[in-house]
């Protein structure tokens, strides 16, 4: 299988990942994501038949701690991060006309 | 030899007999930072203040008698490290004013050891790149001959430690981040076994394969640190709960009886004749020391690159969506709308390869390729970690080259992506089988250090570091310093 990336799949995952590629990028965009497609289209030759996906290197279990407040509150202090914040909210362009 | 190269175990004793106080030390690495760094661009933020306010704290304990192995020892941290109420911007723009309001938990327990930290250091952008070009504050150079790269992404990192500009220093690698610069300058850098360095306050690359460690002049050092970072970490659930091994204890294990594999396709094509010949050398001083040597292959090691660049990006795209320029981070000036906000902040807050690697995980994540792509990588990393655990039926460890060749010239590998994803051959399958590793240098080639790799089972650092600090009995490699370098 050997995927390629024309302009309507770079459009779509760039829109998927709040990304915008310019007319003057596009075509060196395209080829970047394709030569990186070409390396990565060799797994495809792979026999995984029965192979199980790992997500993780360690065969370990999400641990559980017991059911504590071990924090407090930084509600007030967090917003101070945001480019543009009042009182306990995250300012952002008005999105409900 | 003058004491920017020293060990930490001369400092220490230099600390404890008061040959030298705290004060004095740090403002030594300080002066040279100021002095040196301009040319270097090893370090983004330097911490003039704090450093020479933890060493006048520090000197009182020592006067005290307070005694700790690394009470007092100046180092750096990669700039990817949170550090409270100081700038860490993991090499972007989109970071570039963030102060975080907690430590990461490595910060925390180096300097619940005693260190001093003096700065932060430089590295590609949110660790993606293979030669610190990559970064929004600047290429960082080579201290060994400054028309060449450092190597990546922890390059700041091993150009602060190869030019003297910190006693050690601490580095991330998700593909050989800390190994391969730690070859390109001469440094001994070891990335524990995947959970061992709790990842709390690291900021996050692909959470899978992320690992912090340290790159320092020598196993010994690098043991005394790997022992302060390490540890279980509540706050971590991916942390490992067993205890650390007392690393600096272990490294005096004797080699004998150890089997070492070889992987004989990994030193057929691509490897720089240097490099295969320090290889050889290794192997016979090694074998001096009592080891031996067993052939070994691992199937689907020739798909690791492929594989981890599927599962890296997707990592990556979902771990960079928070940057949204909204709750923290960069923000467009004067957005239209709140799409536009999105857009024009991710934009213009994250550098070109960044947002290349987000596009290809999102790629690889979205419907109708997820099966193909992601799905089959993840089959793929098993049966490459299935290699290795059948390998280490065999053998106690694995020697192979750390990179193809020693440090490439700047601007060499910048226009061509694939080229330079290909730097990490070698390091890239301890990633993703989430195996311990350790670069170590092993020769010079025209004036530039060449490391080489041994890869171990998992928790088994100890065996990694002993064998690197027996080589480093016999051999000076890790006691060369770059030359036309003050």
């Amino acid at each position: 299988m050997g995927h390629q990336i024309d302009d309507p799949t770079l459009d779509r995952v760039a829109q998927l990942a709040q990304l915008s590629v310019p007319g003057q990028d596009r075509e060196a965009v395209k080829t970047a994501l394709n030569d990186v497609l070409t390396l990565v289209n060799g797994l495809q030759s792979v026999d995984t038949s029965g192979v199980e996906p790992m997500a993780h290197p360690l065969s370990i279990q999400q641990p559980l701690r017991s059911d504590q407040v071990t924090e407090s509150d930084h509600s007030g202090a967090i917003p101070h991060f945001a480019p543009s914040h009042a009182d306990h909210y995250f300012l952002v362009p008005r999105v409900i006309e | 030899m003058s004491i920017e190269f020293d060990s930490i175990q001369t400092l220490r004793e230099a600390l404890d007999g008061k040959a030298i106080s705290a004060t004095e030390l740090t403002k030594h690495f300080l002066s040279r930072i100021d002095q040196l760094d301009p040319s270097l661009n090893s370090y983004i933020t330097v911490e003039h203040e704090r450093a020479l306010s933890t060493a006048a704290a520090i000197d009182k304990k020592l006067m005290a008698g307070e005694r700790a192995t690394l009470l007092g020892i100046p180092i750096a941290e990669k700039d990817i490290f949170c550090t409270e109420g100081v700038r860490t911007t993991a090499g972007s723009k989109m970071l570039a004013e963030y102060r975080p309001p907690f430590d990461s938990t490595a910060t925390a327990n180096l300097a619940a050891a005693g260190v001093i930290r003096l700065g932060k250091c430089n590295l590609d952008e949110f660790a993606m790149g293979s030669s610190n070009e990559n970064s929004y504050f600047g290429a960082v150079k080579n201290p060994w001959n400054q028309e060449r790269v450092p190597g990546g992404s922890s390059g700041g990192s091993a150009a602060a430690v190869a030019g003297g500009l910190c006693v050690a220093a601490t580095g991330t690698d998700t593909g050989g981040s800390i190994r391969q610069p730690s070859a390109f300058c001469g440094l001994t850098g070891i990335k524990p076994t995947y959970g061992r360095v709790s990842r709390w306050g690291m900021i996050a690359f692909a959470s899978s394969l992320d690992q912090a460690g340290p790159m320092a002049r020598s196993a010994a050092d690098a043991a005394l640190l790997l022992e302060a970072m390490a540890g279980p970490d509540e706050k971590d659930s991916s942390c490992l709960t067993v205890s650390v091994d007392p690393y600096s204890t272990l490294i005096r294990q004797p080699l004998e009886g150890m089997r070492i594999g070889i992987v004989p396709s990994l030193l057929a094509e691509g490897l720089s004749e240097s490099i295969a010949e320090a290889f050889e050398d290794c192997r016979k001083g090694l074998e001096k020391l009592g080891a031996t040597f067993v052939e070994i292959e691992l199937m689907h090691h020739h798909h690791s690159v492929g594989a981890y660049y599927v599962i890296a990006p997707a990592e990556a795209s979902a771990n960079l969506a928070r940057y949204d320029g909204v709750r923290f981070g960069y923000r467009c000036e004067d957005p239209a709308d709140l799409q536009d906000l999105y857009l024009r902040s991710r934009n213009e807050g994250f550098g070109d390869e960044v947002k290349r690697r987000i596009l290809v995980g999102t790629f690889a994540l979205s419907a109708g390729y997820y099966d193909a792509y992601y799905k089959q990588a993840q089959r793929v990393r098993r049966l490459i970690q299935g290699d290795f655990l059948q390998a280490f039926d065999q053998v106690d460890m694995i020697l192979t080259p750390t990179t193809p060749t020693t440090a490439f010239s700047l601007g060499e590998n910048t226009e061509d992506p694939v080229a330079m994803y290909l730097q990490d051959i070698y390091t890239i399958s301890a990633n993703l089988a989430g195996l311990p590793a350790i670069s170590f240098p092993a020769g010079m080639s025209l004036g530039l250090p060449i490391g080489l790799q041994l890869v171990g089972p998992h928790l088994k650092e100890a065996t990694l570091l002993s064998c690197v600090h027996q080589f480093q009995q016999v051999t000076d490699w890790h006691h060369q310093h770059p030359r036309n370098w003050a």
